[in-house]
């Protein structure tokens, strides 16, 4: 199986706060992992520096066997954990927007998905509830055909009927060419999603492991897994 | 479909389907839907639906015909193992918990006696 990205001791300070710590892992294609960890843990600063907004301090990373760059970049579709759309944005806008952002967004995939997630391509962004603008950025980040998703806490404060739409989404997008990597610290909403999980603390990766593996040998849920990891850590 | 989290999906998912076949609700030589669309009918994702189903395949439930698709046996006889199998480990959870709780044998079958009469 093709490595889709690898992050190699990769070390960020802010200041004197050290942010990332040695943070080593390898994501291989056709997965769904979870990067779950505490707030201040770090999850979202790795995705950033995988998305090249930040830079390492030291360390490599590599997407498909590329450095960071705009190359990699193509690779990529970024769900941040902020409203990343301009505030004057109907969702017709926006897909636009992607359309000639991303050469590799599929317009027929998004009316799809727009339909599925019940959103109305007229509304203006501005004045869509969280989760509604949460479907709509997830229609807009899977319309791509990327080898790398990342996702940056999309459940947080999410209906339980969104949530399932939502997941659904994710679901029906994998396929074995491409990796899905969510960071969340709500461990329990996307148990059954999962294939793999890394579980971050203090800007180290402290457990790595497949969801299966936790469940078959350890004979725990990822819940409790994480409650043991993190209460020993 | 609600799973038990701290028991691996894939399993889960495959006692299932395994009960659909023993009951007929998946009748023998019927053909399954695709993995994708499984996968989205029990909500999991492809990677853990894809196990289950090579899973079952190796226990000669299913037969995959490449390029075709996949379907339930045709083989009774695999069906009838099947069959045992399942109630046999619900007859051993069953006296197991009997017998913790410190019944004698012969109560045991008397209870299951009046138990079917009812």
């Amino acid at each position: 199986m093709s490595v889709i990205l690898s992050v190699k001791s990769g070390i960020k300070k802010f200041g004197r706060k050290q942010v990332l710590d040695g943070v080593n892992f390898e994501l291989p294609a056709g997965r769904i992992v979870g990067l779950l960890g505490p707030n201040g843990a770090g999850k979202t600063t790795i995705l950033n520096t995988v998305m090249g907004l930040y830079r390492l301090d030291s360390g490599e990373i590599q997407i498909c066997g590329e450095a960071i760059g705009y190359k990699s970049k193509r690779l990529m579709s970024y769900l941040p954990d902020t409203n990343h759309l301009f505030t004057w944005m109907r969702v017709s806008d926006a897909l636009h927007y992607y359309t000639d952002m991303f050469p590799d967004f599929d317009r027929d995939r998004a009316t799809e998905l727009c339909s599925l997630l019940e959103i109305d391509e007229r509304s203006r962004t501005q004045s869509l509830s969280k989760g509604e603008l949460e479907r709509v950025l997830i229609m807009l980040i899977f319309s791509r055909k990327a080898r790398l998703y990342l996702l940056d806490e999309p459940l947080g404060g999410i209906d339980p009927l969104s949530r399932n739409k939502i997941v659904k989404t994710i679901f029906s997008q994998l396929d074995t060419e491409s990796t899905i990597l969510i960071s969340t610290h709500l461990v329990k909403d996307i148990e059954t999603l999962l294939d793999d999980v890394l579980f971050l603390n203090n800007g180290k990766v402290i457990y790595s492991g497949s969801a299966d593996h936790i469940r078959e040998d350890r004979g725990q849920s990822i819940e409790d897994c994480y409650m043991e990891v993190f209460k020993n850590a | 479909m609600k799973y038990n989290p701290t028991a691996p999906i894939y399993l889960q998912i495959i006692e299932y389907l395994k009960k659909d076949i023993v009951t007929g609700k998946l009748a023998a030589g019927e053909r399954l839907d695709s993995v994708r669309t499984l996968s989205d009918r029990f909500e999991v994702n492809l990677n853990t639906m894809q196990r289950a189903c090579s899973e079952l395949e190796k226990q000669g439930a299913i037969i995959t015909q490449r390029g075709i698709g996949s379907f339930v046996t045709d083989d009774h006889e695999v069906i009838s193992a099947l069959q045992n199998e399942m109630s046999g480990g619900l007859i051993d959870l069953f006296i197991s918990g009997m017998q913790d709780m410190g019944f004698p044998e012969e109560t045991i079958v008397d209870l299951i006696r009046k138990a079917l009469k009812r």
